[in-house]
């Protein structure tokens, strides 16, 4: 990738509370322009890999840059940093000030911001049919939402961060906010970064994956690419899989193994690759379950070795 | 492309500072946001404001109708003057009371919420992601603020100040009595300028709005009874030998303090606080023997004056009170220097995490 094209880059991005380390060690780059979905169980460091890029937290040790510029906990656009990268977050409980209308919370925006865009932020409202001139503490958690959206949109982000966006959601209401988004993120040069703990939520929405577990990356890539990479290779019991790539996962019965395997080029789907076996392309669910249950794995054996 | 430009009418552009993000805007949140405390504030101001100028000047009236003297006693202008609970000075101490408590009233309301408030309502993340920085979302908000104490405080202090000389010219009150010293000069605009710093301070340490408040309330009554255990001594008394029963040597007048002496003890083993006229101190007997306590008061003051009896001061004169005034004033000052750093450190150290 260009360093244009590049929106978030992690270099040995590390942060640690106390003793626990939150993340560690993380590096990545994720393309700009794209929807980019952060998945992790609780406690993954999803919020706090996020915060991070926000520049509401500092990195322990590592660099963070977006859109090749660094971030530093509490510098934004008026001291020094760049238009290009600036970075709107919308944290996972959607605070807002409770005691100020919907069209106070947009002249919040307005006022914080050198850029607004007042039609965008409205326009968003007006989708979900929020009450201008409603106080805040008086919107059920679905408007809140929309209302901390239609904020963060309207500042016009580079980097829109959305921690846990659909939570207070109906099911509906999901479809909808994740549609107009794709939307958004496609008319504007605008990279989101949504994350989750729940698979579902991710389904047609996320063209790019981070896949966090235990504060490490696991797996980062275009989310096509990703899944027309991967494998899962079923025939008689074997230790090795019948085909070149990296075992993700294997399972073994008396008479039959499965794997889960990573190759160089995209399989043919459903092709037999060798007398007995059968390979099958795995859903993204799957992928991310696999990744999930292969680290935790990992994580068990070193454990049981130290 | 979403047309940004086509709304220019509410679009904020990169190189418009001056409106988005500036002070304008951040003048509109720091009023959205404290409007109720500071309508308060300037409500209790200006009834204050109100009752003192009023009280002064009913005061200066009756001063004139007494022929610029003290109104004598049990007259209509005395009575008008001294009736409880109602009469002008009861009226000008309720307001002096204000006074010396309105930093604390700044303190809680104002101060505290700050940042406790966004703490609790967990909305400083909101505040501290958008364009403006922290520093500057903290310091414009605490600078306006802050001047909007210091000129609603500095109006109260005018004429509160005004009200005491009145005061001392009408009744036999002194402006080195500690509740008068707090309501004169600059003080009032200094305390209240400390307990706003100490209120943000303790709202960003504690992030919870009642206990700051509560903490508020402990350091200001602390401090003020600290300070008026202190204040008599901020310099150096200065000492005197008065003779009991003589011509007043107009030493005590205009608005000096007592430190220490002054006061006659009969009847007791220990020291009466009288002196012969070799220096030594009677006892409260010896005295009692030499000049019994009479009911005829000039009878007494006859038999002091007889006997050469003295007394030893120590006081400060009322020519240093605007002396005394700079070093409050300064200390409170320093107060708000301290509050204000710990401010920042507090700040800096605040890290937001969006889960």
């Amino acid at each position: 990738m260009s360093e244009q094209s590049i929106a978030v880059e992690a270099r040995d991005v590390s942060r640690r509370y106390g003793n626990v380390w939150a993340l560690r060690e993380c590096g990545f780059q994720l393309p700009a322009n794209r929807i980019i979905a952060l998945v992790g169980a609780n406690g993954a460091g999803k919020s706090t890999l996020m915060s991070i890029i926000a520049g509401t937290l500092p990195a322990t040790s590592g660099s963070l840059l977006v859109h090749g510029r660094p971030v530093v906990k509490g510098r934004s656009i008026d001291r020094g940093g760049s238009a290009a990268s600036r970075v709107a977050i919308l944290a996972q409980d959607k605070p807002l000030y409770r005691d100020f209308s919907v069209t106070d919370m947009l002249r919040f925006g307005r006022s914080m911001n050198r850029v607004w865009d007042q039609r965008r932020a409205l326009s968003w409202l007006e989708r979900f049919d929020i009450p201008l001139d409603r106080r805040c503490g008086k919107l059920s958690g679905g408007q809140r939402a929309q209302v901390a959206l239609a904020v963060a949109l309207g500042s016009r982000p580079a980097v829109l961060l959305l921690d846990e966006p659909l939570a207070n959601l109906d099911p509906v209401a999901r479809t909808d906010v994740t549609g107009e988004l794709m939307a958004e993120a496609a008319d504007s040069d605008m990279t989101v970064m949504l994350s989750t703990h729940i698979i579902a939520e991710l389904s047609g929405v996320g063209d790019h994956l981070l896949l966090l577990d235990a504060g490490r990356p696991v797996l980062t890539g275009d989310v096509e690419e990703l899944l027309d990479s991967h494998v899962r290779l079923t025939g008689p019991r074997a230790d090795q899989p019948p085909g070149p790539g990296a075992i993700v996962q294997a399972q073994h019965t008396d008479r039959q193994s499965t794997f889960v395997v990573r190759q160089p080029a995209a399989p043919t789907a459903n092709a037999v690759v060798a007398p007995g076996w059968t390979a099958q392309p795995i859903t993204l669910d799957e992928l991310i379950l696999t990744y999930l249950k292969a680290s935790a794995k990992a994580h068990h054996d070193l454990e049981a070795a130290a | 492309m979403s047309p940004v430009t086509d709304a220019p009418a509410t679009t904020n552009r990169g190189d418009d500072l001056g409106s988005a993000g500036g002070v304008r805007g951040l003048l509109w949140l720091t009023w959205r946001q404290h409007r109720w405390a500071l309508l308060g504030t300037l409500v209790l101001a200006a009834v204050l404001v109100g009752w003192m100028v009023y009280l002064s000047a009913e005061m200066t009236d009756l001063y004139h109708q007494c022929h610029n003297m003290r109104c004598p006693q049990n007259s209509p202008q005395d009575q008008r003057l001294s009736a409880n609970p109602f009469g002008l000075f009861r009226q000008a101490s309720y307001t002096e009371r204000l006074v010396q408590y309105m930093p604390l009233l700044i303190g809680m309301f104002i101060g505290v919420p700050v940042l406790s408030r966004e703490h609790e309502q967990r909305t400083l993340l909101l505040a501290w992601s958008q364009d403006v920085s922290p520093a500057r979302w903290l310091w414009t908000k605490l600078g306006l603020l802050g001047l909007f104490v210091a000129a609603v405080t500095a109006a109260v202090a005018g004429v509160s100040d005004h009200l005491e000389h009145v005061w001392t010219n009408v009744g036999t009150e002194d402006l080195f009595r500690y509740e008068a010293f707090l309501a004169t000069g600059m003080l009032p605009v200094a305390i209240s300028i400390g307990w706003f710093a100490v209120g943000v301070a303790l709202g960003a340490a504690i992030r919870r709005t009642l206990p700051a408040a509560f903490g508020v309330i402990v350091g200001f009554i602390g401090l003020m009874l600290f300070v008026q255990f202190r204040y008599p001594t901020l310099m150096k008394p200065l000492s005197a030998h008065l003779q009991m029963g003589g011509p007043d040597s107009g030493l005590l007048r205009h608005n000096a303090l007592v430190v220490t002496g002054g006061m006659i003890r009969f009847g007791i083993e220990g020291p009466s606080g009288a002196f012969d006229t070799s220096g030594r101190q009677l006892s409260g007997v010896d005295l009692q023997r030499l000049c019994p306590p009479v009911n005829d008061f000039g009878k007494m003051l006859s038999c002091f004056s007889t006997n050469h009896l003295q007394q030893h001061l120590q006081y400060q004169p009322g020519s240093r009170i605007p002396d005394f005034h700079l070093i409050v004033a300064t200390g409170y000052l320093g107060l708000t220097a301290m509050a204000l750093a710990a401010v920042w450190w507090l700040v800096r150290r605040t890290d937001l995490s969006a889960g």
